[in-house]
């Protein structure tokens, strides 16, 4: 990993950490009462809401994680703290995204959903931590950056 | 000295009376009595027989399966819930004592009386077209005035303009203005003024009785006040809410009584159907002015393109994989 690449890597983690922090924070005030959604950003825990202060937690997890990892960003122990916070991300955008799969299968009535019902169930608000995921996934670029190193 | 702008009548004397028709006068005056007292008992047989059906239809369906929320309120900070039930059951509640104290009045025995309003109330759930519509009607309005707030009772002021005794009761209930009331600390006010102005202050049902002779789609009409703001929420029940003809078809078998029984089996029809409609229909479908909720159109476009991102990602990272597996 170049010095430029380290930069830019700790610019990037640090924005995302705080992006992530305000969210899980804002979860974390939504979840005291019903949650809320803005938008195309849902955090109204309407499919679970028992996962809502949970989620709020893990965003938060995240947030830190990244925010600890931008110093140092080369040294490897660093990197491994943003690798834990992307896979964070993943694990619980992963449940969102195959929540969503599973529900647009089978149709209300009947056993297969219509295919305007199926894009249907694709559509906005998503969770914060699927308008993370793809963000997220520039950690694997180092990662592989990392490998070619060693 | 006689007046002679005075016309005079000779009363008969005794003697005068003791004549060959005698024996038939005496009959036409027991005739007479007999005609008055029976004329007397038939009618203080019809009154009642008004208000029993004014209060309950006999005869009538229960209602179907239907789902009414309750009206949430407070009294001096203490959480009320009101269901449609409730006033139900205050409305019979009150029916049956008025009618009791009819009877008492007719000199009936207790368990005269008792048989009679097993009779009458048998099945009765007081659930009729007017309790219904005057609660869906202030179900609405507190709604609309006070949203996701709970009203206090002593806020609630409502203006009815249906003089009967199911839409005045169940309005007294809630406002907590009637008698016997459960829970009543505070209560809100009820105000009775007709399409015409006038105002009613005695809201008992014998006094009420007196108004509910020709009542039109206008008597349809309550007003919902919160008093501590001023605001105000008019419903007014739409026109195709009741058949054609109800109103006539009503005075005609509950006012005049001059109805065939086909029109009473019709008029039951038409009652039934209007106090399912108060139970069952939205209030878009009741009540002027509400619109309907727009359904919400599925976000196809954005659905595919969630779909097509995620599809894209999967392939992407399918050969990431499949190019460090190779590389290796």
């Amino acid at each position: 990993m170049n010095e430029g690449e380290e930069k830019f890597g700790q610019i990037y983690f640090a924005v995302l950490g705080a992006v992530a922090l305000a969210f899980g924070v804002a979860e974390l005030i939504a979840s005291a009462g019903e949650g809320f959604t803005w938008g195309i950003l849902d955090s109204s825990g309407g499919a679970d809401p028992m996962f809502l202060p949970w989620r709020a937690i893990i965003l938060i997890s995240v947030g830190f994680f990244y925010l600890s990892s931008a110093k140092d960003f080369a040294e490897v122990h660093q990197l491994a703290k943003a690798v834990m916070g992307s896979i964070m991300i993943w694990i619980v955008a992963g449940m969102a995204i195959w929540s969503r799969i599973a529900s647009s299968i089978p149709g209300e009535e009947t056993w297969f959903n219509s295919l305007e019902g199926f894009l249907a169930s694709y559509a906005p608000p998503y969770c914060p931590e699927m308008f993370l995921l793809p963000f997220s996934l520039v950690i694997v670029y180092y990662i592989l950056k990392e490998g070619e190193t060693e | 000295m006689k007046n002679p702008n005075i016309k005079y009548y000779q009363i008969p004397n005794k003697s005068q009376c003791q004549n060959p028709k005698k024996d038939s006068t005496k009959t036409k005056g027991k005739g007479i009595k007999a005609i008055t007292i029976v004329t007397l008992v038939v009618l203080m047989a019809l009154s009642t027989a008004v208000i029993s059906v004014d209060a309950h239809m006999p005869g009538a369906k229960a209602p179907p399966a239907f789902e009414l929320s309750p009206i949430v309120i407070t009294d001096n900070g203490v959480e009320i819930e009101i269901t449609v039930e409730d006033v139900g059951n205050y409305h019979n509640e009150r029916m049956t004592e008025f009618k009791r104290n009819t009877l008492k009045k007719q000199n009936k025995t207790d368990a005269e009386i008792d048989r009679i309003i097993e009779e009458e109330f048998a099945g009765a759930t007081g659930i009729c077209p007017c309790s219904s519509c005057a609660f869906r009607a202030a179900l609405l309005g507190i709604s609309e005035l006070w949203g996701d707030e709970i009203p206090e009772r002593a806020d609630i002021k409502i203006i009815s303009r249906r003089p009967t005794p199911g839409a005045t009761q169940c309005l007294r209930y809630i406002t907590g203005t009637g008698p016997k009331v459960p829970d009543v600390t505070s209560r809100g006010e009820l105000q009775m003024i007709l399409p015409n102005g006038t105002e009613i202050t005695d809201l008992s049902v014998k006094n009420l009785k007196k108004y509910m002779v020709d009542m039109g789609l206008s008597n349809w009409n309550f007003v919902i006040i919160r008093k501590s703001t001023g605001d105000v929420f008019e419903v007014q029940v739409k026109e195709g809410v009741h058949p054609e003809g109800f109103s006539e078809l009503r005075k005609k078998v509950k006012v005049e009584q001059t109805a065939t029984p086909e029109e009473i089996d019709e008029f039951r029809v038409q009652w039934e159907a209007v106090r399912d409609a108060f139970l069952t229909q939205p209030d878009w479908e009741l009540f002027e002015g509400v619109e309907e909720p727009e359904e919400e159109e599925p976000d196809v476009v954005g659905g595919a393109m969630f779909f097509s991102i995620l599809v894209i990602g999967v392939i992407l990272l399918l050969g990431l994989v499949y190019s460090r597996k190779k590389a290796i």
